[in-house]
C-alpha cells in the first residue's frame, strides 16, 4: 500500500492486486502496535489514505500465479485467467503465520487454551482475553519461538518481532485483567529496535511481569484440566513445572503460501529460509534477478511495520530508478 | 591468587569459586566435540533438561552438562553423566539439532578415558 | 625339474590355504562351548549333512540367493564359483584319466596343458579338451561382468560396490588374471603345437601364426601359476576367505549353532565368510536415504577383520535388519553389531598386516563396568488397576495419541491407570539397543515392580520400541497390546 501511494504521487499509475477482500494483510488484524501501543488502525487508516489516489485501482480476492518478463514489459498471470501488462512489478506478498499444529508437543488444536499470538490479538479487538469456557483467566503464559529457531520443523531463521510482541502482549493482559499472572518463556529476549528494551524494562517494572528463561518442551493437562507445561529453568538450572490457564504461542513468520507459489511458478530464487532471495543483502535488497520485479516487505525476511513501511519505499527508489533508465 | 600463593600466607584450602577459563581443562570438550561435532551447536536453550525423562527423578541435567563441559567443569559431572537412561527424548526437541544422545555418551566415555590418562 | 619350478608358486600357496583353512576351522572349533561342539558333531554326521550340502551346491556354487536379487549379478557369481568348481573337477578327472598315472598332484591337473601339449586330438580326449575349453570361456564371461561391475555396478543391480583397501585390490588383480592367464598360457602351448579345443585352439593358432608361441608360453605358464599363488596367499586375509570359510560356516548353521549374546568362534567365523559382496550396502536405509555409505554391515566386518576402530561405524546403525535380510551368505548381522556395542570401548590397535594372519582372533570378553546407573531411582506405591497405558518417553511429545487413549479407556469404562503421566520411567530399549543390557534391566525392573504391584491384566503401549521390549524382555503375567 506504502509503495503504491509512493508511485502514484510520483504520477505512475498503479494497479494493486490483492488476494483477500481488503488489502493491509495481517496489519488488519492487529489491535496495538509495540514498542508504545499505539492503536493499530492509526497506521491502518494512514495507509487507506495513501491508497486513496485516482492514479491507483485496486483488484480483489484475487492471486498472482505467474509474472514473467517479456521484451519491455512483465506480465502477470492472474487467478480468474487473466493477464496484466505492467513496466515493472513490485512483490508484496507478505508472510504467513507458523502453523502451530506442527508443534503438537504444545498441544495447539488438542488441548483447550492453546492459543496464537494471532488469536489473543483478536482478543483483545473484541475486548476480552477469556478461556474457551469463557471464564478469566488467572495465569497466561507466552512461549517464545515457536516455529522460529527450530530446525525440527525446518525454520532456522529468527522471525525478530515476536519477541517484543510478546512484551507487548503480555502488558495489554496486565492491563485488561490486573488480578491475571504473566509469565514470558524465552529462549533470549530480542528488542531490537528503538524503544523495545525500554518496553521490556517497563514489563517487569510497571506490570509485574515475569520471565522464565528456558524452551518450554511440552504442555499436557492435569486432573482438573488445567494446562501444566515443562520447562527448565536455565537460570536456576532446574526443571520446572507449572500449570496455566491460558497459553499462548508466538508463532513466527513464514514465507506465505501464495508467494511461495508464484515464486516456484515465476523461477524466482528462494533462499535457505524459504524467503525471496534479493539481490543483495546489503544494497540491493528490494530487486531481483528478473528485470522489472521488484520485492517490498516480508516476502523477504521478517521485519516489523516500520521497516516494512522504509523497505516499500526504498523499493519505489529501485523501480522507479528502473523505469528512468530503460 | 591460586591457591599454592594463598596457602603461603597461611590462608585456607578454599578454591577460587572463579572458572578460569584460561587454566581450564579442554580435553573433554576437545574429545566430545571432535567425536560428536554437533555439540558446537548449543546455545544452551533448556529444551533437552525439560523434557528429560531422568530430569524428573534426579538431578541431571544436559545442559548444564553441555555448559560445563564447555568451561572444563569436570568434576561435577562424572556422577550426574551416569544418570542418564539414554532413552532419546532431548533429540526429539533439539531446535538446534544436536544430537544430544550421543553427546551424553561421548562424555561419559571422555570421562573414563580422562581417568585413565587416556585422553 | 626345471620345467616344473614353475609350478611351485602355485603349489605353496595351495598348501599353504588348504593347511592354514584347516587349522584355523580346528582352533575356531575347539574354542567352540561344549554345547555347539556337540552341536557341530551332531550336524556333521546326521540329516543336517545333507541339508548342508545341498545348501553348499545351491548357494555357495549356483549362488541362488543372488539369481533371486538380480540375474546377471547371480550369473556373474555364479559362472565364478561353479565355473571354476567344474573347471577343477574334470580338470582333476582330465588329469588322472588320461595322465601317466593315476592320482597325480593338484598341479598335473591345473597345469595339465602345460604337461600334455600335444594333448586331445581325438575322440574322448578331445571332447574333454572341449568341455575345458567351455568351461574356462564360462568362467571369463563373469570375469568381464565382474569388471564391468567395478564400474557401473548399477548395471548389475547393485547401487554401490564396496570399497577395497590395498590388499583386497592386490587380491582381487590376481584373482583377474588368473583365468586370462590360463587362457593364453594354454593357447600359446596349443598354438605352439597345433592342439587344443574351440577356444584354445584357435585363438592359440591366431597367435601362432605372428608369435613365437612356443616362446612366449611358459612366460604365461609362470603368469598363471603365480597369480594363483598371491591369490592363495592372500586369501585368509580379505575377503576370498569366505571360499573356504562359509563352507564351515553352513555346517555351523545348519547344526543348530546360534550367535547369542557374546562373541564366540561362531561370531569369528561369521565375520571371516562375509564376503563383502556389498548387497547390504544398497538395501542399507542410510545408504538410500541419507547418502551414507561408509557405515553399513560390509564396512563393520572389515573393520572387525583388521581389528581396527569401528566404535563410530558400531553405533551408527538403525538396526533394522534390512542388511541382515538381504545377506546371502546368512550372516547373523544385527546380533553381531550388538555384541560390538554391549564390548563398549575397544582399545585402538593399529594391526600389522602379517598379524592379520594370526590363529587367535579377537576373544573379547564382555564384561566391562556399567556405564550408566540408576539407583537414584524410588521405588513407587503403584495404585491397583486393571489396564495400565504406559505412554513411554516419545509420547508425551504428541499429546494427541494420550488424549485419544485416555478418551477410548474412559468411553471402554476399563479400570485404567496412565502409568506415566507424572513421567515415568524409559522402557530401557534405547539403552539395550546401545548394548548396555545390565543398566537396562535396572530400569526394566524397576517398571516391572510398578505393573506388577497393580496387578494389571493388560498393558497398552502407544510406542513400538516400548512395545518390543515389553513383549521380549519384561517377564510380565500381564499381556501386552499395543495401541
Amino acid at each position: 500500500m506504502e509503495a503504491a501511494g509512493s508511485l502514484a504521487e510520483m504520477g505512475h499509475r498503479v494497479t494493486l492486486i490483492e488476494k483477500g477482500q481488503d488489502p493491509g494483510g495481517h496489519l488488519l488484524q492487529w489491535h496495538a502496535l509495540f514498542p508504545d501501543r499505539r492503536p493499530a488502525e492509526e497506521v491502518r487508516g494512514y495507509l487507506r489514505k495513501r491508497l486513496n489516489h485516482e492514479n491507483i485501482s485496486v483488484i480483489t480476492s484475487t492471486v498472482v500465479e505467474k509474472i514473467r518478463h517479456h521484451g519491455h514489459d512483465v506480465i502477470v498471470n492472474l487467478s480468474g485467467g487473466t493477464e496484466e501488462r505492467a513496466d515493472a512489478v513490485i512483490v508484496a506478498t507478505g508472510f504467513d503465520l507458523f502453523d502451530a499444529h506442527r508443534k503438537e508437543e504444545y498441544g495447539y488444536g488438542i488441548y483447550d487454551n492453546v492459543i496464537t499470538a494471532a488469536e489473543l490479538e483478536e482478543m483483545f479487538n473484541r475486548g476480552k482475553v477469556a478461556k474457551a469456557d469463557g471464564t478469566l483467566p488467572s495465569r497466561v503464559g507466552f512461549v517464545h519461538c515457536v516455529g522460529s529457531r527450530d530446525e525440527k520443523v525446518s525454520n532456522n531463521h529468527c522471525s525478530k518481532v515476536c519477541c517484543v510482541t510478546a512484551v507487548k502482549q503480555a502488558i495489554e493482559v496486565r492491563k485488561m485483567l490486573p488480578a491475571c499472572e504473566v509469565f514470558c518463556f524465552y529462549m533470549d529476549m530480542r528488542m531490537y529496535g528503538p524503544y523495545y528494551e525500554e518496553l521490556y524494562r517497563e514489563s517487569q517494572e510497571v506490570h509485574n511481569i515475569n520471565y522464565i528463561r528456558g524452551k518450554v518442551s511440552e504442555a499436557s493437562v492435569n486432573i482438573s484440566n488445567r494446562l501444566v507445561i515443562k520447562v527448565e529453568d536455565t537460570l536456576a538450572g532446574r526443571p520446572l513445572k507449572m500449570e496455566v490457564d491460558l497459553l499462548v504461542l508466538m508463532v513466527g513468520m513464514e514465507m506465505s503460501k501464495q508467494g511461495a507459489g508464484l515464486a516456484v511458478a515465476s523461477g524466482l530464487e528462494t533462499g535457505i529460509n524459504r524467503f525471496l532471495e534479493t539481490g543483495d543483502h546489503h544494497y540491493g535488497n528490494n530487486v531481483s534477478r528478473m528485470k522489472g520485479v521488484f520485492y517490498a516487505g516480508t516476502c523477504t525476511a521478517p521485519m516489523n511495520i516500520t521497516d516494512t513501511i522504509s523497505h516499500a519505499r526504498a523499493a519505489v527508489t529501485e523501480t522507479v530508478r528502473y523505469l528512468n533508465g530503460r | 591468587m591460586s591457591v599454592r600463593q594463598a596457602n603461603r600466607f597461611g590462608f585456607g584450602i578454599n578454591q577460587s569459586r572463579l572458572i578460569n577459563y584460561d587454566t581450564s581443562d579442554r580435553k573433554v570438550r576437545e574429545y566430545v566435540t571432535l567425536r560428536e561435532p554437533s555439540f558446537m551447536l548449543c546455545f544452551a536453550c533448556g529444551g533437552c533438561s525439560a523434557t528429560c525423562t531422568a530430569g524428573e527423578h534426579i538431578s541431571f541435567n544436559l545442559r548444564r552438562m553441555n555448559t560445563l563441559i564447555r568451561r572444563g567443569e569436570i568434576d561435577l559431572l562424572r556422577d550426574e553423566v551416569k544418570r542418564c537412561m539414554l532413552c532419546g527424548k532431548c533429540m526429539l526437541v533439539c531446535p538446534r539439532g544436536v544430537n544430544t544422545r550421543n553427546v551424553v555418551a561421548v562424555t561419559a566415555e571422555a570421562i573414563r578415558k580422562l581417568d585413565r590418562n587416556e585422553l | 625339474m626345471s620345467s616344473e619350478i614353475f609350478v611351485w608358486p602355485f603349489n605353496l600357496g595351495l598348501y599353504f590355504i588348504l593347511i592354514y583353512s584347516v587349522v584355523r576351522s580346528t582352533v575356531w572349533f575347539r574354542n567352540l562351548s561344549r554345547p555347539d561342539k556337540l552341536r557341530l558333531q551332531r550336524g556333521f554326521f546326521g540329516i543336517p549333512f545333507m541339508q548342508s550340502i545341498k545348501e553348499i551346491f545351491m548357494e555357495s556354487l549356483l549362488h541362488r540367493r543372488i539369481f533371486k536379487k538380480n540375474f546377471v549379478l547371480g550369473y556373474m557369481h555364479m559362472s565364478l564359483a561353479f565355473g571354476w568348481f567344474l573347471l577343477i573337477v574334470f580338470g582333476t578327472i582330465e588329469a588322472d584319466f588320461f595322465g601317466e598315472k593315476h592320482l597325480n598332484p593338484p598341479s598335473h591337473a591345473i597345469f595339465f596343458r602345460a604337461f600334455n601339449p600335444d594333448h586331445g586330438a581325438a575322440g574322448l580326449a578331445r571332447g574333454f579338451t572341449h568341455l575345458m575349453d567351455f568351461l574356462l570361456a564360462f568362467i571369463l564371461s563373469g570375469l568381464l561382468l565382474a569388471v564391468i561391475k567395478r564400474f557401473i555396478p548399477s548395471m548389475m543391480g547393485m547401487k554401490k560396490t564396496t570399497k577395497h583397501t590395498w590388499s583386497d585390490r592386490i587380491a582381487l588383480l590376481s584373482l583377474w588374471l588368473i583365468f586370462p592367464s590360463r587362457l593364453l598360457a594354454e593357447s600359446f602351448t596349443c598354438g605352439a603345437y597345433g592342439s587344443g579345443g574351440f577356444l584354445t585352439g584357435n585363438l592359440g593358432g591366431a597367435l601362432a601364426s605372428f608369435l613365437p608361441a612356443a616362446e612366449i608360453a611358459p612366460w604365461f605358464w609362470w603368469l598363471y601359476s603365480l597369480a594363483l599363488g598371491t591369490f592363495f596367499f592372500l586369501l585368509p586375509v580379505t575377503r576370498y576367505f569366505h571360499i573356504p570359510i562359509e563352507l564351515l560356516l553352513i555346517f555351523m548353521r545348519n547344526s543348530g549353532i546360534t550367535t547369542g549374546d557374546k562373541s564366540s568362534s561362531y561370531t569369528e567365523v561369521q565375520t571371516h565368510a562375509c564376503s563383502s559382496c556389498g548387497v547390504c550396502i544398497g538395501v542399507c536405509q542410510m545408504s538410500y536415504a541419507a547418502g551414507i555409505n561408509d557405515i553399513q554391515s560390509a564396512y563393520f566386518i572389515k573393520g572387525l577383520r583388521s581389528d581396527r576402530d569401528i566404535a563410530a561405524i558400531t553405533a551408527n546403525c538403525l538396526m533394522c535388519g534390512r542388511c541382515e535380510e538381504a545377506c546371502p551368505v546368512g550372516i547373523e548381522l544385527g546380533p553381531m553389531r550388538l555384541i560390538e556395542r554391549r564390548q563398549g570401548e575397544r582399545p585402538d590397535t593399529a594391526k600389522r598386516f602379517l598379524d592379520r594372519y594370526s590363529l587367535t582372533g579377537r576373544r573379547s570378553i564382555i564384561e566391562r563396568e556399567p556405564t550408566q546407573s540408576y539407583g537414584y531411582l524410588v521405588r513407587e506405591e503403584a495404585e491397583s488397576a486393571d489396564v495400565l497405558f504406559f505412554a513411554g518417553c516419545m509420547t508425551h511429545l504428541t499429546p494427541s495419541v494420550i488424549t485419544a487413549m485416555k478418551k477410548i479407556m474412559e468411553s471402554a469404562g476399563v479400570r485404567y491407570r496412565f502409568m506415566d503421566e507424572q513421567g515415568g520411567v524409559c522402557c530401557g530399549r534405547p539403552l539395550m539397543l546401545a548394548g548396555r543390557d545390565r543398566e537396562a534391566r535396572e530400569l526394566i525392573n524397576h517398571n516391572s515392580d510398578i505393573i506388577w504391584k497393580s496387578g494389571a491384566k493388560i498393558l497398552v503401549t502407544s510406542c513400538p520400541i516400548c512395545y518390543k521390549i515389553f513383549r521380549e524382555s519384561y517377564y510380565l503375567e500381564a499381556r501386552v497390546m499395543h495401541h
